[in-house]
């Protein structure tokens, strides 16, 4: 595959991918909800505190929408300013894989340790119920630490040749 | 504290949910990955190997009508599919360039590669590498491209084209599909704009 494919390719990867994912999620916590059934666990209370993860992705997703939208505007109007310009390679690509993931710990270290920024992450934690609807339990505000935490990257300054 | 309990059958289902989410998954990465452009095979997938300067305006996405007929004058050869295309389309264009035909190069500049006879028995595909017709030229076939609707896709070949996923849904003819190329001074390619058959 040439360079444009292969960034079709991570494209598909990136959202129907995920988007299978979030299928299997919804089995997955069927599943923790029949166990918890099964094993006389199971009661209102965990089923609503289970219900409200699920929920906080409503508004989640809309900000996201929006703050995301935004997000490739600052970004592109950033990329403008920035004399050097990097080709999309397999090494480029490569280091592209490990910023990504080494800023995503930078921030979760930061989201955890920075007081502001754990105002936003906290509800991700405040659930008592642990299930697979907890790991989608997120504030309006955690995708705005997000675009922040990202910005560095966009100093790659990648370009398709 | 203990853990929670759990159910044995549940634990079970559970866990061959898991491995089926990542077989399926890994499923839909590969079969996207070596998905063949139809009706060549994956070999035939391969992107070709000239190199163009990418379009400054966004890929053109819309179909357009080609009234006319349009009858293209060059050498032609059939590329078989389960072959390496990218050495054959290679071979064919240095024949082309090593031809007579090279030297009346239109002022245009405009070279057309055209994909017809598509031949789903033996996987075959005839290339024919020329310019829009001015006469006859002793040695050379004519290939003609049909009216009807076509689908440009700016800075892809065809067979890159093919492999373009928002293009499974569109209704390919795969009767004659073509690329036009404009070429430098210098012989060079300066941009390139592939046009697939539409229903």
């Amino acid at each position: 595959m040439n360079e444009s494919l292969w960034l079709e390719y991570i494209e598909f990867m990136s959202f129907s991918i995920y988007d299978w994912v979030l299928v299997f999620a919804f089995l997955f916590l069927g599943l923790e909800l029949l166990n918890e059934v099964f094993t006389r666990r199971f009661s209102g209370e965990r089923f609503l505190e289970t219900l409200s993860s699920m929920l906080t992705q409503v508004p989640y997703y809309f900000t996201e929408f929006v703050i995301f939208g935004g997000a490739v505007y600052l970004y592109f109007t950033v990329y403008e300013f920035i004399p050097w310009k990097q080709p999309v390679n397999g090494y480029t690509a490569l280091l592209v894989l490990m910023l990504a993931d080494l800023t995503y710990y930078i921030e979760h270290y930061a989201i955890h340790r920075i007081r502001l920024f754990w105002l936003a992450h906290s509800v991700h934690h405040s659930s008592g119920v642990y299930n697979t609807a907890t790991a989608f339990r997120f504030s309006l505000f955690d995708p705005v630490v997000s675009v922040l935490f990202h910005l560095p990257l966009v100093l790659m300054a990648l370009t398709r040749s | 504290m203990s853990l929670p309990k759990r159910n044995g059958l549940i634990r079970v289902v559970y866990g061959l949910s898991m491995i089926g989410m990542f077989v399926f998954l890994g499923n839909e990465a590969v079969s996207y990955a070596s998905e063949p452009p139809a009706p060549a095979k994956a070999k035939a997938a391969e992107p070709v190997a000239r190199s163009v300067a990418p379009e400054t305006t966004a890929p053109n996405t819309l179909p357009i009508k080609q009234n006319k007929l349009l009858k293209v004058q060059g050498i032609s050869t059939v590329l078989n599919l389960d072959g390496d295309v990218e050495a054959q389309i290679n071979q064919h264009w240095l024949a082309f360039a090593e031809s007579k035909l090279a030297n009346s190069l239109p002022q245009s500049r405009e070279v057309y590669a055209v994909y017809s006879d598509y031949d789903n028995k033996r996987n075959s595909v005839s290339l024919t590498l020329g310019f829009a017709k001015q006469g006859s030229v002793v040695g050379t076939v004519t290939a003609t491209i049909d009216t009807g609707l076509y689908l440009p896709v700016s800075g892809k070949t065809v067979l890159e084209s093919w492999q373009k996923p928002d293009l499974s849904a569109q209704s390919l003819r795969y009767e004659t599909d073509y690329e036009r190329w404009v070429l430098d001074k210098n012989y060079q390619p300066v941009r390139v704009t592939a046009h697939l058959g539409l229903r």
